[in-house]
């Protein structure tokens, strides 16, 4: 679906991406990890040839990305991470002129994602909360019935209620045989989303994992606060867990892959509150990648 | 309005329209208005300059032009069409030539307009047709201002001229409004294009104001646009507007370069 080959962009002196080597399957929602600065947006506006690589070439549709692609764009959904709509129009105008452009806009699927979204589209965008404008962005970047949806920090903004129903119209897409390429930054998003991940740093493709590998990979961390003192044998021959710190009655555990075989050993016991730290994605960098490069 | 991108361009600058279009129509309907009044002060003007109006700096700050206080009618039109007429249409240019694309880029909304399926090429086509017809829509509504005060006041004034007129005022101000509108194209900073085309234009107008108190700066003549918009407005001349139209293009032609 997407292909590309030591695609390389600098900004003048800047680093803006360099040898990118990135293949996207059909009917994969891959996500596209890094922090901020790293290169993602960077590498979604080379696919869109909003602008031009410094060496190096992205093919979509196995047709090279150039000047003569706008055409292909009709099978494209974007939604850019910085959100800029036509504020002195309302919804509505903007979903009529984004659909003059597009012409081949399904008018069904607008009405339903209008009603999914819950989005007021009679008020003036300039009216609209933030949470508000990325549903319409989101809206038009899936009126055209795309084969491909290219999503800039799709959640960002959005309240946990549409944030769910942002992963059940991903999940739906996904069955109809769509293809996705989600940049984002949220760890627990692409997690729950996505089939294999893409870790950028400085420019550079660090990492490409499938998500369930990287899962197994990361080392999480959870306390768990006891009512009375336990011993940290409780917690021996349990495969996942890769280190023990007891602080009176709470026992700090840092494991890998599932948490069940853990629960399932307290259960027996009197337990006050657990609380997960859920790792940011700089950590899981540089647990898992700083030690590789070093090496 | 919103079928395609000339559509929303114009849309958007409607507002803008309506204020400068009732400015001017205010504005020249002002100036049929005050042609009875100069008429009626003929004899002390024509002794005023003989005096005052003879200084250079006056001269120059009346455009350079030698002024007639015999014929008001003349004097009233020349003033508004060398100096102020052009002055308003250009700046009118120059704003929405250098937000058409460079301001698109700055709210960041062209990002989200070029993911559709349309080619750059039609973007800026379209964007630039919206242009002339805004330009068009100004100098039109100036026409109609000539014409309603012509009508209130009940003074008969020659049309074909005022047509001929505003039709090199609007190739003239075209001129700087696709300057600003390329240079918007390849900087995508508006502040840039007012910035150059401002100044451009300023050259321009002094180079030419300046030409007819000096005789050393003659030669640059050639490069000032109004040197092509001149005061013989009684007839059409074909040779102004091809010289001004082909500055026009001479403009647009850094456009495909940028895409």
């Amino acid at each position: 679906m997407i292909k590309t080959e030591n695609l390389t962009k600098y900004y003048g002196k800047n680093r803006g991406i360099e040898n990118l080597n990135l293949e996207i399957l059909d009917n994969e929602v891959f996500g596209y990890l890094g922090p901020n600065g790293a290169g993602k947006t960077t590498t979604i506006r080379l696919f869109l040839d909003l602008i031009k690589p410094t060496r190096g070439k992205v093919e979509i549709f196995g047709k090279k990305v150039d000047k003569n692609f706008w055409n292909i764009k009709s099978r494209i959904g974007y939604l850019p991470g910085e959100l800029h709509l036509y504020e002195n129009l309302t919804g509505k105008e903007f979903l009529e002129f984004i659909t003059c452009l597009r012409r081949n806009v399904n008018k069904k699927k607008m009405k339903d994602l209008i009603d999914r979204f819950n989005v007021d589209i009679f008020k003036p965008i300039r009216d609209l909360s933030q949470g508000n404008k990325q549903k319409i962005g989101l809206i038009q970047a899936f009126i055209h019935d795309p084969d491909l949806i290219i999503l800039d920090e799709p959640t960002l903004s959005l309240d946990p209620f549409m944030q769910q129903e942002f992963y059940k119209l991903i999940t739906e897409e996904k069955k109809n045989g769509k293809t996705f390429f989600i940049s984002s930054h949220i760890l627990h998003e692409v997690e729950k989303i996505c089939d294999r991940v893409g870790i950028i740093k400085d420019g550079k493709l660090i990492a490409l994992e499938a998500v369930k590998d990287l899962r197994e990979k990361t080392v999480r961390e959870i306390d768990i606060y006891f009512t009375e003192p336990v011993s940290l044998e409780l917690f021996s021959n349990i495969q996942q867990i890769k280190d023990l710190k007891l602080k009176g009655n709470i026992v700090k555990i840092y494991f890998t892959g599932r948490i069940d075989p853990i629960i399932k050993r307290i259960s027996n016991f009197e337990v006050e509150n657990i609380v997960t730290h859920e790792p940011t994605l700089e950590e899981i960098f540089f647990k898992l990648y700083k030690g590789d490069k070093d090496a | 309005m919103l079928r395609n991108i000339f559509w929303k361009s114009v849309r958007d600058n409607i507002f803008s329209i309506l204020l400068w279009g009732i400015a001017l129509l205010i504005f020249t309907i002002m100036i049929i208005y005050i042609i009875p009044i100069v008429e009626k002060e003929k004899a002390l003007l024509i002794s005023l300059s003989k005096t005052v109006l003879e200084l250079p700096i006056i001269k120059f700050l009346m455009g350079g032009q030698e002024i007639d206080f015999s014929n008001p009618k003349w004097l009233i039109f020349t003033k508004f069409f060398d100096s102020i007429g052009p002055l308003i249409f250009i700046i009118f240019s120059i704003s929405v030539g250098s937000d058409a694309i460079a301001g698109e880029e700055e709210r960041k909304t062209l990002d989200l307009l070029l993911s559709n399926p349309i080619s750059r090429k039609r973007v800026v086509i379209e964007k630039f047709f919206a242009i002339t017809f805004l330009l068009f829509l100004l100098i039109f509504i100036s026409f109609i201002g000539f014409f309603l005060g012509s009508f209130i006041f009940s003074i008969k004034i020659n049309f074909l001229e005022i047509l001929n007129i505003l039709f090199l005022a609007y190739l003239l101000s075209l001129s700087f409004g696709s300057l600003s509108f390329s240079i918007g194209c390849i900087s995508g900073k508006r502040g840039v294009s007012v910035g150059i085309s401002g100044a451009f234009a300023f050259f321009s107008y002094f180079i030419y104001s300046l030409s007819s108190l000096t005789e050393e700066i003659k030669p640059f003549l050639k490069f000032s646009l109004f040197s092509y918009y001149t005061s013989n407005y009684s007839k059409f001349n074909f040779f102004q507007c091809y010289c001004i139209f082909n500055m026009d293009c001479f403009f647009l032609i850094y456009i495909p370069i940028y895409f």
